[in-house]
């Protein structure tokens, strides 16, 4: 049972939703405080009220699409919104789509900047959003043996009643959205004040980070979402995965295109094999730690050095394109 | 850009931003409605009634006459009666002819167990037992045709015994669960994994009574009844959720696990060499439900050991004289590890 905030006659408020409000409100405020856009005003209010309406008719749709036992019917989905659930993963795509249409319809002259604006307020909000497990049913992460402050959380089973000690999965992914969200502040604003800010960036590492994040912390998740022909790998993971190899794949190619002549062709192919070669490792840890479920500790480990070095390998690639670009201006 | 016309633009754009979150403050938590009182229905409760009463005259009677006690569960009681830990116990095989043979006599009233005292059990493991006036199950391991099998066989004194648990306790919940945690969660004496109802959207479903799902085209459906019994549709004979509502066994079933396929049905093996599911052709681990008289079931998992991985086809289970002339058996999922918990 979810904890109550304010009950009266009319409506009952519950003190998720406070903090998911309160992650709505803080994101776009940081949004409208990071995009700078004088000349054309409306352009981010709309983009703002847009991207709410249509990402929670995508976190909805997708719900329910990938969890339609739990709905009666799709008319119910969208008249009881208090029952069943919503997928983040929609939030994003909603979000992505609206961008895209701005773009399309030129209401937006500079779709990067909008997308890096909307990377830092997107961390942000879901750092703050993901506290709301504090008073959620469970915090939907797999069962430990002992209690570890901050790590784990104590919940009671909705069937059994019985305690679990369970690990916080959504606490971790607050902590990481949190430090995802304060190294792009500080990595917008240091590239800022030097002018070596490339539109874009912010918006490439949020999506390389946030994507590494979840390949790991979905998989501690026991509620995630699935598609409807598979039931080993979760939605988040195969988008994230997805994402992360072919980021590697199109800054290797970026970086041979953009530097050929300069760059040490050796270093790079072992990077790139190194990346793919971690991916894979990441993708196996997975599986093991899906048919040993009792070495978590070894697995999630192993799957976050794997994932460390992805990441290293991307921005390690995106770097010397940077790096690139400025010998070529200078 | 013209004054006025911003600031008309951004009060229309705080109002709706206001409604936007206080449409978020009221929708985005699962809510419990609080449901008027109904009234109250002697029928509803009848059943309810009756065992209490039941159980009073059962125990208070128990030392001056000897009555036959109903040890009946109500489907919609999902947390089973706690095991008494005092009833769980281990032997060697060779050491068990006086369990079989004189304890569990009364349960299992005539009816012959598959389990003996010469089965040589892996590596000399003792056997595990729990023997209660309700339920009496054995636990062993063994090879069999060059596959190390875990089987469990269970006698029942009441067929709501035999009972199905779904994750988060109701149909549809979006939560996975290890199968130990919710054998703890529901007090099972033997328990096993063996239906993932929402890895795919297919199968017949019947949960506490009810039609959930009806979608038989690739998979054999197992039925449960009141008495026990398990009974079989197979795939491509129900297409609709309107012919499932009118089937006979679909009204009669507690619960359903579809799965499959059928290995045995009415005595006979019925495996066929081709299905949708399971790779049947492959060595995977593998499990079974078999029943093998009245309330007298056992169940079958070949799933290999970390020093013997070999694991049977669909064929090689049937093969093994586990399922030789049983009454039915369906076959559960195949999985690198299928499993079960033993409380």
């Amino acid at each position: 049972m979810e904890n109550l905030a304010i009950s009266t006659d009319v409506f009952r408020i519950y003190w998720s939703s406070i903090i998911t409000a309160l992650a709505v409100f803080c994101a776009v405020v940081s949004f409208l405080s990071i995009y700078k856009n004088d000349k054309r005003y409306y352009e981010k209010q709309l983009f703002v009220i847009l991207s709410i309406i249509v990402s929670l008719i995508f976190a909805r749709l997708l719900h329910w699409y990938l969890k339609t036992d739990a709905y009666e019917s799709l008319e119910m989905a969208f008249t009881k919104f208090y029952e069943g659930g919503y997928a983040l993963i929609g939030v994003f795509f909603g979000t992505a789509l609206v961008a895209l249409l701005f773009r399309i319809f030129g209401i937006t002259k500079n779709l990067r900047k909008l997308l890096d604006a909307a990377a830092i307020s997107a961390a942000l909000g879901i750092s703050i959003g993901r506290l709301a497990a504090r008073y959620l049913i469970s915090n939907r992460g797999f069962v430990v043996e002992e209690y570890i402050p901050f790590l784990t959380t104590i919940i009671k089973d909705p069937v059994s009643g019985s305690e679990e000690i369970r690990f916080a999965c959504f606490y971790a992914q607050a902590v990481a959205c949190f430090l995802i969200a304060v190294y792009l502040m500080i990595y917008y604003s240091y590239n800022n004040k030097r002018q070596k800010y490339t539109d874009g960036d912010v918006f490439f590492r949020f999506v390389v980070l946030y994507s590494a994040s979840q390949m790991l912390l979905d998989s501690t998740r026991y509620d995630s979402l699935y598609l409807r022909s598979n039931g080993f790998v979760s939605l988040v993971q195969i988008c994230s995965g997805s994402i992360l190899i072919l980021l590697i794949i199109i800054s290797f190619i970026r970086v041979l295109i953009s530097s050929w002549k300069t760059v040490k062709k050796g270093k790079q192919f072992l990077i790139f094999f190194l990346g793919l070669l971690s991916a894979a490792f990441c993708g196996f840890m997975e599986y093991y730690v899906q048919r040993h479920g009792d070495r978590y500790i070894f697995a999630y480990s192993m799957m976050f050095l794997a994932l460390v070095e992805i990441v290293f390998v991307i921005f390690s690639f995106q770097n010397t394109v940077q790096s690139s670009k400025e010998a070529l201006v200078k | 850009m013209n004054k006025p016309l911003k600031i008309i633009q951004s009060f229309v754009f705080t109002i709706l931003f206001i409604l936007s979150l206080f449409w978020i403050l009221n929708n985005l938590a699962v809510k419990v409605e609080v449901e008027e009182r109904e009234n109250f229905s002697y029928t509803e409760c009848s059943d309810k009634y009756e065992k209490t009463i039941d159980d009073i005259l059962n125990y208070g009677l128990d030392d001056i006459l000897e009555l036959d006690k109903v040890y009946k569960l109500s489907d919609s009681d999902i947390i089973a009666p706690l095991p008494n830990p005092d009833y769980y116990f281990e032997l060697p095989a060779s050491e068990s002819g006086v369990i079989i043979n004189e304890k569990a006599k009364k349960i299992l009233n005539g009816q012959k167990l598959f389990f003996n005292t010469e089965i040589q059990t892996l590596n000399g493991q003792p056997v595990k037992f729990y023997l209660d006036k309700t339920i009496f199950a054995v636990t062993w391991k063994q090879y069999i045709n060059g596959s190390i099998y875990t089987l469990s066989e269970i006698k029942i004194a009441d067929a709501s015994q035999l009972r199905r648990y779904l994750a988060g306790g109701e149909f549809g919940s979006p939560y996975q669960y290890v199968t130990s945690d919710m054998a703890k969660t529901v007090n099972a004496v033997v328990a096993t994994s063996g239906d993932f109802y929402g890895f795919r959207n297919i199968g017949v479903i019947v949960y506490m009574n009810k039609l959930m799902r009806a979608s038989g085209e690739y998979l054999d459906t197992c039925f449960i009844d009141e008495n026990g019994d398990m009974s079989f549709i197979k795939r491509g004979e129900i297409l609709s959720f309107e012919d499932a509502e009118h089937e006979p066994l679909v009204k009669a079933a507690r619960f359903s696990i579809c799965f499959g396929p059928v290995l045995v049905e009415n005595y006979e093996n019925v495996a066929p060499p081709h299905y949708a599911l399971g790779e049947v052709k492959d060595r995977y681990a593998r499990s079974a439900l078999v029943q093998m008289d009245d309330l007298h079931y056992m169940i079958v998992v070949a799933s290999g050991e970390k020093f013997n991985l070999h694991v049977p086809t669909l064929m090689g289970v049937c093969e093994c004289n586990t399922l030789n002339g049983r009454k039915t058996c369906l076959c559960l999922r195949r999985r690198t590890d299928c499993g079960f918990g033993y409380e």
